[in-house]
This record gives structure tokens, sequence and C-alpha cells, in this order.
């Protein structure tokens, strides 16, 4: 709906507008935030003078690693529940209340026994992202239609290439949105993280230049994971959505 | 899966994870853990001091009240894009972005508008907990099946009685789903809140107990939320079964 | 006006289903209570007053709809393929089931149906419909007594009737679908 498009950027640029005219007025003070412009030119400054270079590849390297163990774990996991129905009955429970638990509600325990480095905020964001790429994988395994599955012992096919040519493909979507969440949450584990405590990273940047008062550096540092988390979550979304798209109403 | 056999995997989890407990506390041993024992006991001990309690209390409060403002707001704002359908293709999207984002990063923002205490907290917990109660109302309103609606035309019902006594029966299953996700959310963005910027609560507890590398109120304190997260969360998770149930 | 998918209310019991236009009239609660008990013996679904839809059959389902139709004694009753959801024989049963009410009730009823059959055995008069823009065809008088059920289709004019009916809508269709049709 192109009229509903125009309406949503409308209404965002009149409350960025908004915001801009508050903060340059003073209405706003300089203490509390920036005007929406200083902020892309601080972003724009901070970019290219390089100074907060490592910490940006600190904390997205350390999300991708959490997210990359999480996936394959998750992916490996998953297969392994769904041909165990037992297991899966067991676990059950756990996968229902896991997001319900504050995970970061462990972070100090994970510091007392590792230390101060990166291997906590690791372990969170891999906690808070492998139930996600489990639970939908799972479900992806599921809907398989079984009338697929019998057309595959009909033609005779091994078992690896029933599970290569059909389990596969068609739980791909689903294997995706996981993969989605995977990556939203090993962000949100490890710059979370780094916020709370931490002696690097994106996340303690932007709690630095916060007790610092240093607002010329925390704004844009905020508005890059923002865009930095809308960015490839659009991306993935997009993703998935096509692959459904090929589907049609099947799916 | 019926009730009983819900339970007992439940049950059988449970004492699951409590011997995985014992036994890593056997391997890693008093310097850096506590065994379940020892955390139940210190958790009592906390329960009988006085100085606990100021900071259980500044948890409740934060947490109820930023409950109450995120299912109200989320409410509101769920009914009113899931009856529009051009203002929900206007908006939802930008809801389901701001779900989508570390929230963790606008805490700086929150704290420089309302200042360091209580209605930070409180801020902080309900922009969690806001969002997903408002898309799972959005999608509950908008999936009603157009079928009770007719009905409740042919019958002749007011704009009033359709809402109360079609649309909003209709939807429950849909929005109890999104009211069970923003009380989680509700829960860590408080507790997350207090461990980053405040002196009272039970996350500014833990944050100032790993300096004193005091293990005992660690675990204690940790034990204590997730137990409730958890408790709670199945009996939210058991309504909503129920309320599926019946729905199909 | 009862629908041709499944109307019912899933969180609401058969009894509150059946009760819920009764509401706005501002009768006595004991003259709910009667209408809908005479609403359930009638329809059969004696004994589920206190289930869920959830737990019936989707014939049953229907007939909680019609149920709740018929409690607001209307004068006229429109079905729009109230049994189209429903396998062949369940289909038969309820036409039958709509002719008692029918004689029962004494109230007018339209019927909307894609099927033949139904429409022979159970109307007094057809109309039949062009596709868009609907038009009515033709009207058939069936001339059936009052005092019907399905065994109609046993008699020879019910034979006759079908056939007049498919007569008339055989180019029709095959138009509606694309193939054009010899006449």
């Amino acid at each position: 709906m192109k009229g509903a498009l125009a309406l949503r950027l409308a209404v965002l640029a009149a409350l960025v507008g908004f915001l801009e005219a508050l903060c340059r007025t003073g209405v706003i003070g300089a203490f509390t935030m920036q005007p929406p412009s200083r902020m892309l030119v601080d972003l724009w400054k901070l970019l290219t003078s390089g100074t907060l270079n490592a910490a940006i590849v600190k904390t997205l390297g350390n999300a991708g690693i959490a997210c990359v163990s999480a996936v394959l774990l998750g992916l490996l996991a998953a297969v392994a529940i769904h041909a165990l129905p037992r297991l899966r009955e067991a676990l059950d429970p756990l996968f229902a209340t896991y997001y319900a638990i504050p995970m970061f509600a462990f972070y100090p325990l994970l510091i007392i026994l590792f230390g101060l480095g990166s291997l906590p905020s690791i372990i969170i964001g891999f906690m808070l992202a492998i139930v996600a790429v489990i639970v939908n994988t799972l479900n992806g395994l599921d809907r398989v239609p079984g009338v697929l599955l019998k057309t595959a012992r009909v033609v005779r096919l091994s078992r690896a290439a029933i599970a290569w040519r059909i389990t596969l493909p068609f739980a791909l979507p689903y294997v995706l949105t996981g993969v989605k969440f995977a990556v939203a949450y090993s962000l949100i584990g490890v710059i979370g993280s780094e916020f709370i405590m931490a002696t690097d990273g994106m996340g303690y940047e932007i709690a630095f230049a916060y007790n610092n008062f240093d607002n010329a550096t925390m704004y844009p540092l905020i508005l890059m994971v923002l865009v930095v988390s809308i960015a490839l979550n659009s991306a993935i979304g997009a993703w998935e959505r096509r692959v459904l798209a090929r589907r049609g109403r099947q799916a | 899966m019926s009730a009983q056999g819900g339970w007992r995997a439940s049950a059988m989890l449970l004492a699951a994870l409590l011997i995985l407990w014992q036994l890593l506390y056997l391997v890693i041993g008093d310097i850096a853990l506590r065994s379940p024992l020892q955390t139940v006991s210190h958790l009592v001990e906390l329960f009988g001091s006085p100085r606990f309690w100021p900071h259980l209390t500044e948890t409740v409060r934060a947490f109820g009240a930023a409950m109450l403002i995120a299912t109200g707001a989320g409410l509101a704002i769920g009914f009113l894009l899931g009856l529009s359908r051009f203002a929900a293709a206007a908006f939802e999207p930008v809801l389901v972005a701001l779900y989508s984002i570390p929230k963790v990063t606008l805490y700086p923002i929150v704290l420089l508008a309302f200042g360091l205490g209580m209605p930070a907290k409180i801020a902080f917990g309900a922009i969690h907990g806001l969002i997903p109660i408002a898309l799972f109302t959005i999608n509950g309103v908008r999936n009603v099946r157009p079928v009770f609606l007719k009905t409740g035309r042919v019958l002749r019902l007011s704009r009033l009685q359709m809402v109360r006594r079609v649309l909003l029966p209709a939807a429950l299953p849909e929005i109890f789903s999104g009211l069970r996700i923003g009380f989680s959310l509700t829960l860590i963005g408080t507790i997350l809140g207090e461990m980053f910027a405040s002196q009272r609560g039970l996350g500014s507890l833990l944050m100032s107990a790993i300096g004193l590398h005091n293990l005992d109120v660690i675990m204690s304190v940790t034990l204590l939320i997730v137990a409730f997260a958890a408790t709670v969360s199945g009996v939210l998770l058991a309504i909503d079964r129920r309320l599926r149930f019946r729905a199909r | 006006m009862v629908f041709q998918e499944d109307a019912s209310f899933p969180w609401l019991t058969v009894a509150d289903n059946i009760a819920f236009g009764l509401r706005q009239i501002g009768l006595s609660g004991a003259e709910r209570d009667r209408r809908v008990a005479e609403a359930i013996e009638m329809m059969g679904l004696g004994g589920f007053a206190t289930s869920y839809p959830a737990q019936l059959s989707g014939g049953m389902r229907q007939r909680v709809c019609i149920a709740r139709t018929l409690v607001m004694q209307p004068r006229l009753i429109l079905l729009d393929e109230p049994f189209g959801a429903l396998d062949q024989q369940t289909r038969l049963i309820m036409g039958e089931e709509l002719l008692r009410l029918w004689r029962r009730t004494g109230a007018t009823v339209l019927l909307i149906t894609h099927a033949l059959d139904e429409a022979a055995m159970l109307a007094d008069r057809i109309g039949v419909m062009s596709a868009r823009p609907g038009r009515i065809l033709d009207t058939v008088e069936t001339g059936w007594p009052a005092e019907r059920d399905s065994r109609v289709v046993e008699r020879p004019e019910f034979g006759a009737i079908t056939a007049r009916l498919w007569g008339r809508l055989r180019t029709e269709s095959m138009q509606a679908i694309g193939r054009g049709g010899v006449a």
C-alpha cells in the first residue's frame, strides 16, 4: 500500500524534524540529547576517524561467534531432538519457558566463573540465540508434509538423500526464521552484557560515553547499533519472505 | 501432550537441572559456585534480613508499574492498529523494527530523559513489554474471522457490544500470548535497568555483589529471579494452552 | 442468517452460543432459557448444552448456528450454503432436519446452494441463477407435499426436476469455468 508507506515516512520524518527543532531551540538541553543532524555528522566523524573501529570489530566479532555457534549447534541439536521424540517431550517445558528467564541475570555468575573478558558476553549471546534456532528448526522439520516423504520412499531415496533433497529445502524458511532470531539475539546478548559490565566493545563504549557525559560519542554509537540491527533484521526477513513467496500459500 | 505428561516432563527436567547443578558444584568447587542447598539456605537467610526487603520491594514496584503501562499502552495501540487496516500497514513495520533492536542501547537516552531512579526503571521495563503486547494484539484483532463479525451484524449488535462480546473474546488467545511474552520481557527490562544504573533493587544487588565477589548473594538472587520468572511463565503458559484449545 | 462457514463462537458453550442474540431483545431470563432449551431439542443437540464447539463435529456446529438463528423466532431464515462443508450423507440428513424445522416454525426459508439434489429435495420453488451479473434464468415449482423428507429422491419427478435444473445450468457453468459450450 503506497499510501501507508507515505504516511509512515511522513510521520517518521515529522518526528525527527520535531526532535531536531526541540534540540536546536534548547527545549531539550544539549546535555540530554543532540539534534539528529548533529548525530549523523558525529557518526560520520567517528567512522572516518577510526577511533572506535576496534570496539565495533570486537562487538560484531563476538556477536558473530555467538551467532554462528548457536546456529550450528542449534541445527544439530534440533535434528537430534526431532529424531528422539521422548527427549523432545522431556525438553518441551524448557523450550516453552526458556525466553521467560532473564538470561542477563546469569551474567554476574559468568563473570565470576570466567573473568571479565569476551567469553561471558559471548555465552549470553549464545544462550539467547540457540533455543530460537532449535525451536524454529524443529517447527520446520515438523512441517514437512508426510506426503512428500511417502513420495520419496516410493522413489526409493536413501535416508541421506531424503534429508538433503526434501527435508532441508522444505524446512529452509523456518530455519531462516531461527537464524533471524539468532542474529538479533546474539547482538542483543553481547551488547547488553557489554553495557552492564565489560572492558571493551560497543556496549562498553556507549556506557563509557554515558558516564562521561560524552553525548557527541554516545548518540552516534546508539544510532549505529540501531541501524545495523534493523538492517540485518530486514535483510534476513526479506530473504525469508522471498523463500516463502516462492511457495505460495503452501507454506 | 496430556496435562499430566506436561507436569511429569517439567518435574523430570527440574530434577535433571538440579542434578547437573550439583555435579557442576562438585567439579568447580566453592571458588566459583554454590550448591543448590547452600543457595536455597542463603536465600532464606536473605528473606530474614532487613536489608534485603527494600531491594525486593523496589524491584516489585518498578516491575508492577512497568507491567501496567506496557499492558495498557500495548493493548490500546494494538486495538487501534488492529481495527484499521491502513493504520496497521503504516505503523506495524515500525513496531516490528523496534522489536528487533537491542533496547538496551536506548537506556542511556531513557536515563537522560527521566533521570536516575524509579521512573527510569519503569520506563525500561515498559518499553520492553509494550511492543510484543501491541504486536500480538494487532494480530489477534486483525485475524478475528470475518464470519464472527457478520454474525454480530446480522444480530444487530452495537459497535460497543461488537467489541465487547465478539472481538475481544475472539482475539483473546492471541492477546493473552502477547501478555505472556510481555510479562517476561518487562521483567527482563526492569532487572536489566537495575543492573545498569541503580542503587536499589535486585538487579543492583547482583551488580554490587560482583565487586565484592559475594557468590552467595549472586547465586541466591539469580535463583530467586529465575524461579519467579519460570513459575509465573509456566502458569501463564498453562492458561494460554487452555485458551487455545477452546479456540479451535 | 446461517453462513457457509462455521460461525459458532468457540469461546461460548453451545447453550450460550444459542442464547447469544437473545440478550438484545430484552426477554426475561426464564423465557430465554425456555427458548434455548426448545431450540436445543429441535436441533437434536440434547446433552451437549454445556459442551464447547471445539468438542463437536462440523455437522453439529452447523446445527448450533441454525439453533442460534431459530431462537430469534425469525419470519425469514436465510441460509447461505449451510451444508457446503459437510459430507454428502450428513447433508441429506441435515436437509431433512431443515424441512422438519420449516414445518414446525412456519418461517419462510431462503436457501442458497450449489447442489442440485439439495435444491430439488428441499424447495417448494427453485430460482436458477446465472453467472455474473446474476439473473434468474428459470423458476421451477417442485410441487412436493409439505410432509416430505429425503426420500423424495426415489420419485421419478425428482430426476425430471434435476434434469431441468442441469439443463439450464450446464452451459452457464461451462462458460464460467471457461470452456464455452455447445447448447
